[in-house]
């Protein structure tokens, strides 16, 4: 058995890896590995999330490991554990990729991106998460491929349930998929089209040519280059080079210079299929001295470009912040930090976003709501789902701390936002039907809709006393499922803001209310 | 075993009297209604443990037999719409769903199925709730509704409900079990047998509300549950349909059943402290063939254990 195919192997296996704990997210704390282990293990976030918020984040310690392997073998990571790597190469050896030397033109633009990121972060602008290839991955899973899939199944579902003996064979298998992975519903993420889109291109540029993303953008990729550059694992070749050129046909980023030589060990995966593929045997990867390395030479006047381009980006995001208090819809998972970590700490993986379609459906990505800073970040729409009242899995599965893990007792009185009836809406008061559904859902145990009895009257002057609901400010939580359970179509009667809400840092909140819990 | 037949004693004797009774007032069809002379129309077990009551109670009734056939396919329908733990007393109590099926299976029912279209997510009432484990345990299968299970149906004979989406596999049984738990509801007033229907109906039926007490009867009249246990190991007083507040919780340790929904619906009022024509739905039932609700007109029995 070569190297190479031991690579093959780890690949998969850390894809199935990758797959389970997509899987298992639903599961939150309750399953025995962290769901978010590959976002907590990503060095590049934690280093960049740090000087971001300038503070080390604790769950994300266990990144160190991954940082000093990177050191040590350089982008091993890229060529035998990524799973969007993986993807690609599967992808490849569908589409019979070739390898194409053109793309080396671009090698130095996820340098000259990385920096930009870098010096964002220095001035508080957290923006990697764009281009990291596992929060994009997890991202692109839970918000295009997941849905898409889940939207088949229920389709299959709807056809094969008019057969009579598969009916509750189906009703079986939904129940075991929907305790997983399918949830009972199929659902949609508004940006869930966009990455759809995202995925498709990436592809694409997989089938022009070979690892093209990890190549020329792969933040993550840029950063095992720059920490590895002294790695110790090197490939080495001896004087029975022939100078067939078979290696350089089969590197897949380019990393092996027209000498057949020199290796560019910033772009080297370590995937083994030059030492495979070499007819002498004169291609070795090793821990001897005697490799000789071609650098990737960044020029100084780009370098400097990123640099005033990542500032440029930080100061564009600072000035289009928007203060959560003149957002009023935009209502933060429960146990969510200030706001403006919040939305540097928020690497968008939506691992909340992939648990909580599985519970009460309320979290949904935002557009611009929350400004350029907090774009795409994740916010509760109660028109979609609602928050369940006894769930803490969104405070469970986040890999960055952006939204603290709380335990239930605290998460029932944690308040993310207060309702509202909307009297031109609400039917008892607009057209003087008696509905309370509302009232019925209320989840707070004392409940934070009650009722008056009044007198209605109508249009032709004839009266009925009705039930009309009103809000109890010190007991509603904000969790949504009024609004989500409003039987008004359209617009509902009743509505959340995110007034009164906390956030967990301790400080006062941008609404100026004193947290509760302290 | 001694006390059983002193049990069959005691109703067969109770049953006499019903039938002495009826000879006296010609308005009172029950015997129409019951079909057996010496049996009653309703049941009522208190005291005892979930599985004693629901076999007491449903021996009063003749067996459950009478409604279950071999080979039948069963849908044991409690309430396991919140996510609430039994003794929260949101959802059926658990040990009474497990009683019922088990009853249904040692009938020899093929197969018997427990659901409910959920108002929390599914997944959370049905483990929760302990639903889900007890009723397995029991010998059932316990699946979440799926989207494709629904139908719409045409109620042609309905004056107000004209037609609604129901659960197909709910509809389609050969015999269908209604086992809610009695609780407070501000809307509705009580939530009983007629409102636990609502959990095989789809789409958005919060718009039933709007006419809760017009819609109720005709559902049931429409859906027809062969059988309606009604859940009174604890029931919620206030805070309905919910709770969540342990001061609300009466334990009662009591079970209703009735092949009339309404009459079921009619005598859990009492458990109250109301009267049957307190609820709007329970006095627009009289019309729709559901059972009588008059508690004095009401041939029942009752039994402590």
């Amino acid at each position: 058995m070569t190297i190479r195919k031991v690579r093959i192997a780890s690949q998969l296996f850390f894809f199935a890896f990758f797959l389970y704990l997509f899987w298992i997210t639903s599961k939150g704390a309750a399953s025995r590995i962290p769901p978010d282990l590959f976002l907590r293990s990503n060095p590049l976030l934690a280093v960049v999330i740090s000087i971001s918020v300038r503070i080390i984040i604790p769950t994300m310690i266990v990144s160190v490991i991954l940082l000093v392997i990177g050191i040590l073998l350089g982008r091993v990571f890229c060529g035998w554990v990524c799973p969007l790597g993986t993807i690609f190469d599967i992808t490849s050896k569908i589409a019979k990729t070739p390898v194409r030397a053109e793309i080396k033109k671009v090698h130095k633009f996820k340098y000259y991106l990385l920096i930009a990121f870098f010096i964002a972060a220095i001035f508080g602008f957290q923006a990697v998460f764009y281009f990291d290839p596992i929060a994009m991955t997890t991202r692109i899973f839970t918000t295009a491929l997941l849905p898409t899939v889940v939207e088949a199944v229920n389709f299959l579902f709807s056809l094969l349930f008019n057969i009579q003996p598969l009916q509750i064979p189906l009703m079986e298998l939904q129940s075991s998929l929907a305790d997983s992975l399918i949830p009972l519903k199929p659902y949609y993420f508004q940006t869930g089209v966009f990455w759809g889109f995202v995925f498709i291109i990436i592809i694409g540029f997989e089938i022009y040519g070979r690892r093209f993303f990890c190549q020329s953008v792969c933040p993550l990729g840029a950063f095992y280059g720059i920490i590895g550059k002294a790695q110790l694992l090197r490939r080495r070749v001896s004087e029975d080079c022939i100078a067939c050129g078979e290696c350089l046909s089969v590197c897949k980023t380019n990393a092996i210079a027209e000498d057949y030589v020199s290796t560019d060990f910033m772009e080297c995966i370590q995937c083994f299929n030059c030492v495979d593929v070499c007819p002498t045997k004169a291609t070795v990867m090793d821990f001897k001295s005697g490799a000789k390395a071609q650098k990737t030479d960044l020029t100084r006047r780009t370098v400097i470009a990123s640099g005033i381009g990542g500032l440029a980006f930080a100061t564009l995001g600072s000035v289009s912040y928007i203060r959560p208090s003149s957002a009023s819809k935009l209502i933060r998972p429960p146990g969510s930090v200030d706001e403006t970590e919040f939305v540097e700490r928020c690497v968008r993986c939506y691992q909340c976003l992939r648990a909580c379609a599985t519970s009460g459906n309320f979290l949904q990505p935002s557009l611009l709501e929350g400004g350029l800073k907090g774009l795409l970040t994740p916010y509760g729409v109660a028109r979609t789902g609602y928050c369940e009242f006894n769930c803490t899995l969104c405070t469970e599965v986040c890999p960055t701390g952006a939204i603290e893990r709380l335990d239930l007792e605290t998460k029932q009185k944690t308040v993310i936002g207060l309702a509202h009836f909307d009297k031109e809406i609400c039917l008892p008061y607009s057209k003087g039907v008696e509905c309370m559904v509302c009232e019925e859902h209320c989840p707070t145990g004392d409940k934070a809709i009650k009722f008056t009895e009044k007198e209605y009257i109508y249009a032709d002057g004839s009266k009925k006393v009705l039930k009309f609901p009103y809000i109890m400010e010190d007991i509603c939580i904000g969790c949504g499922i009024c609004v989500y359970k409003c039987p008004v179509e359209g617009s509902p009667g009743i509505y959340i803001t995110n007034q009164n809400q906390q956030r967990f840092d301790g400080k006062e909140n941008d609404n100026g209310k004193q947290e509760k819990q302290g | 075993m001694g006390k059983l037949i002193d049990r069959r004693k005691f109703i067969k004797s109770a049953g006499l009297l019903a039938v002495g009774a009826t000879i006296d007032l010609p308005k009172l069809s029950f015997a129409k209604q019951g079909g057996l002379n010496n049996i009653p129309d309703l049941a009522v077990a208190k005291g005892g443990t979930a599985s004693e009551r629901v076999a007491i109670a449903l021996k009063m009734l003749g067996g459950i037999n009478r409604w279950v056939k071999p080979g039948d396919t069963v849908v044991v329908k409690p309430n396991i719409g919140w996510d609430r733990r039994p003794e929260q007393a949101a959802d059926t109590n658990p040990e009474v769903v497990a009683a019922v099926v088990a009853q249904c299976i040692n009938t020899g029912a093929k197969r018997v199925m427990v659901f409910d279209r959920t108002c929390n997510n599914a997944k959370r009432c049905y483990h929760n709730s302990g639903i889900a484990e007890a009723a397995e345990k029991a010998g059932a299968i316990v699946p979440y509704t799926i989207e494709a299970g629904f139908k719409y149906y045409d109620m042609p004979e309905n004056k107000y409900l004209k037609g609604w989406s129901l659960y197909r596999p709910a509809m389609e049984a050969d015999c269908l079990i209604n086992v809610p738990i009695a609780k407070h509801h501000s809307l509705a007033g009580l939530t009983l047998g007629m409102k636990n229907l609502m959990g095989i109906m789809g789409d958005d039926r919060g718009k039933i509300h709007w006419n809760i007490h017009k819609y109720l009867p005709e559902l049931a009249a429409f859906i027809k549950p062969q059988l309606t246990i009604i859940d009174a190991t604890r029931i919620l007083i206030a805070n309905g349909p919910q709770g969540g507040n342990p001061k609300d919780i009466k334990q009662l340790d009591t079970i209703i059943a009735s092949p009339f929904i309404a009459s079921a619906d009619a005598f859990a009022t009492t458990l109250f402290g109301k009267k049957p024509q307190d609820i709007g739905y329970i006095v627009n039932s009289v019309n729709y063939n559901l059972g009588e609700i008059d508690i004095d007109k009401i041939n029942y029995q009752v039994e402590r254990i």
